[in-house]
């Protein structure tokens, strides 16, 4: 698998504060990674390293497979776009202006894209309306589009709804998934709401007092938090050979404790089960969320 | 760099701020060129005002607090160094536009006092002079766009840049005024006693010659000199003092009676230093130049070793 961004034991400290405590990342080519974590996490942090703002206190990490420390990284900067926290465009300008601005500093021989950037944001109405009277929403989308000034494959997004509108946020989600599916754009995202990011993100990252205490591709993490029945049975392997029979889907995960996915009678179940001598001592429904999913990851309220 | 230094010009140059600033010195310039206009009629009291340039150093500082701020606050330099620009380059390109922005306020300034004031300008002030005393005003100024492109880089905070910058220009202008007024005091003072008639005749003087308490001895005497030519401001100050129609006088040519008049008045300022500015103008480049090297290059440091935010 091709990565654009890897990052290997990565730290940053702010005096005595850990920030990033050894973060280790892999974000594959055309992905939708969702950085997932509560705030203080470590997310803008590893972003601000990455995009270059921050030099990071130990560890490494390579875009398109240069180090940071190599001299030619800057060409793989060029390469990428950011939004962090907040839409760097300049207030006293209107949309246009700003485009125009961050071509020149590309330095591109002409304006040309710029009309599809606008339109592609959506801004391509907001005429001499200077950015300070912009909406949050509006912000947010010409911080897009500044971002994706130069055309990069590779596009991160720090907390690109907070704050928006129910409207908004479509706005942005659709926005992402149309960059990524049309353009062919690579995403970094980050963000604590995770309903949002689960409509999203191909693959996630899920962060914890700055580290990566787990990646996982969304169709893993679907299988993981599928609606399921959760059997305790005196023996597993006599289960396995009921559920083989009635073509059901399963998963072993202990001598007695096994999950079942699909439809079944529990009469039928327990009849199968006493055929082949075995007990069936209790059945739960089991419907993990990417909340709940992750409040396991991370162990609970208790982890600050 | 280029690229950086272009943008810059054409978003913070055509801001609200920045014509604001370029009408206040505009104004300035015209106001005290019209005090100067009037025909000379003393031989002494004409001299190239320093306010002017003076004001013009503190709405630099301003403007270096807005744009430098600004670039913070807006969040446009997070844009530019993750496109790949390195924080040195980023740091070199603040400081080569404050320092255009401090060529222009000069011009802005002195442009209309000049034409306000051309007559009196070209018959009192020789060229020679006149270049010395802008080359040492634009060494000041670009001298003091160092000094607050390392402040504001540093604070990144724009109202308290604002804050700081224009007290840094007070400050400085105020140490420099003071340092001069105490270096300058005579190592010996002259004390005349008199004794008048009642019709109002002197019947009878006679002077002493005493110690002043008040002279600065070394060491601490060269440590204030030393901090005078390093204060940028201090070239301004001088650039007005040098071109006064009483040192046009004097003129380098005759240097002797420089040495002279103060010889004269030996017990009202210290000699030494009198001479020192106003014939050894190296002494201003030669403690500024290698002083804003230095402001930079602590500047960059800083700079590269601080997380943006």
């Amino acid at each position: 698998m091709e990565y654009v961004l890897r990052t290997n034991d990565l730290q940053k400290r702010y005096h005595k504060y850990v920030a990033l405590d050894g973060a280790t990342m892999n974000v594959p080519k055309g992905s939708i990674y969702g950085l997932v974590g509560r705030n203080g996490a470590g997310k803008t942090t590893l972003m601000r390293v990455v995009c270059g703002l921050q030099e990071p206190t130990n560890g490494s990490y390579s875009l398109y497979g240069i180090d940071h420390s190599e001299r030619d990284v800057v060409k793989s900067r060029r390469r990428m776009g950011a939004v962090i926290e907040k839409p760097a465009i300049y207030l006293n300008m209107t949309a246009r202006q700003n485009l125009k601005v961050q071509y020149s500093l590309l330095g591109l021989p002409d304006y040309e894209g710029i009309d599809k950037l606008l339109e592609l944001v959506g801004l391509s109405d907001t005429g001499k309306k200077k950015a300070r009277r912009f909406s949050l929403g509006m912000k947010q989308r010409l911080g897009i589009a500044v971002a994706l000034a130069g055309s990069p494959d590779f596009l991160l997004l720090d907390e690109p709804i907070n704050g928006l509108d129910p409207q908004g946020i479509v706005e942005i989600r659709e926005l992402i998934l149309k960059l990524n599916h049309e353009n062919n754009i690579t995403v970094l995202i980050s963000s604590h709401i995770l309903s949002e990011l689960s409509l999203l993100a191909t693959h996630y990252g899920f962060v914890d007092k700055g580290r990566i205490i787990k990646e996982i591709s969304a169709e893993e993490l679907e299988k993981q938090t599928r609606k399921c029945i959760k059997a305790k049975v005196s023996d597993t392997r006599a289960l396995a050979r009921v559920l083989d029979k009635i073509k059901l889907e399963y998963e072993i995960l202990s001598n007695e404790e096994a999950k079942i996915y699909g439809r079944i009678s529990i009469t039928q179940l327990t009849k199968s089960l006493m055929d082949e001598g075995c007990e069936l001592l209790s059945v739960s429904e089991a419907d993990e969320s990417l909340e709940s999913y992750f409040i396991d990851l991370v162990g609970g309220g208790n982890n600050d | 760099m280029i690229k950086l230094l272009k943008v810059q010009l054409k978003t913070r140059l055509s801001s609200m701020w920045f014509i604001a600033a370029a009408a206040i010195c505009l104004l300035f310039g015209i106001m005290f060129g019209t005090g100067h206009s009037r025909p000379v009629t003393e031989d002494f009291g004409y001299q190239l005002e320093d306010m002017p340039y003076i004001i013009a150093v503190i709405v630099c500082g301003v403007l270096a607090a807005v744009f430098i701020g600004s670039e913070f606050q807006e969040g446009t330099v997070r844009s530019k160094l993750t496109m790949g620009y390195s924080k040195t380059v980023f740091y070199i390109s603040q400081l080569l536009f404050m320092l255009i922005v401090s060529l222009i306020l000069f011009l802005l300034v002195t442009v209309p006092y000049f034409l306000m004031a051309y007559k009196n300008f070209f018959s009192l002030f020789s060229t020679e002079y006149l270049i010395k005393a802008f080359g040492l005003i634009l060494l000041s100024m670009a001298g003091c766009s160092v000094l607050f492109t390392l402040v504001c880089m540093s604070i990144r905070l724009r109202t308290v840049s604002i804050i700081i910058c224009a007290a840094l220009a007070f400050g400085i202008d105020i140490a420099s005024s003071q340092l001069s007024r105490d270096i300058l005091k005579p190592e010996y003072t002259e004390a005349v006693y008199v004794d008048m008639e009642e019709s109002g005749n002197i019947s009878y003087q006679t002077s002493t010659i005493a110690k002043s308490t008040e002279y600065i001895e070394k060491p601490l005497r060269d440590f204030m000199k030393a901090s005078y030519y390093a204060i940028p401001i201090s070239g301004v100050k001088q650039a007005g003092i040098i071109i006064s129609t009483e040192i046009m006088a004097f003129s380098d040519k005759d240097k002797d009676k420089v040495t002279d008049y103060y010889e004269e008045n030996k017990y009202l300022w210290d000699k030494d230093f009198a001479l020192e500015t106003h014939f050894e103008l190296w002494r201003y480049p030669a403690w500024l130049i290698p002083e804003m090297i230095v402001l930079t290059a602590a500047g960059i440091i800083i700079f590269r070793k601080r997380n943006v935010y």
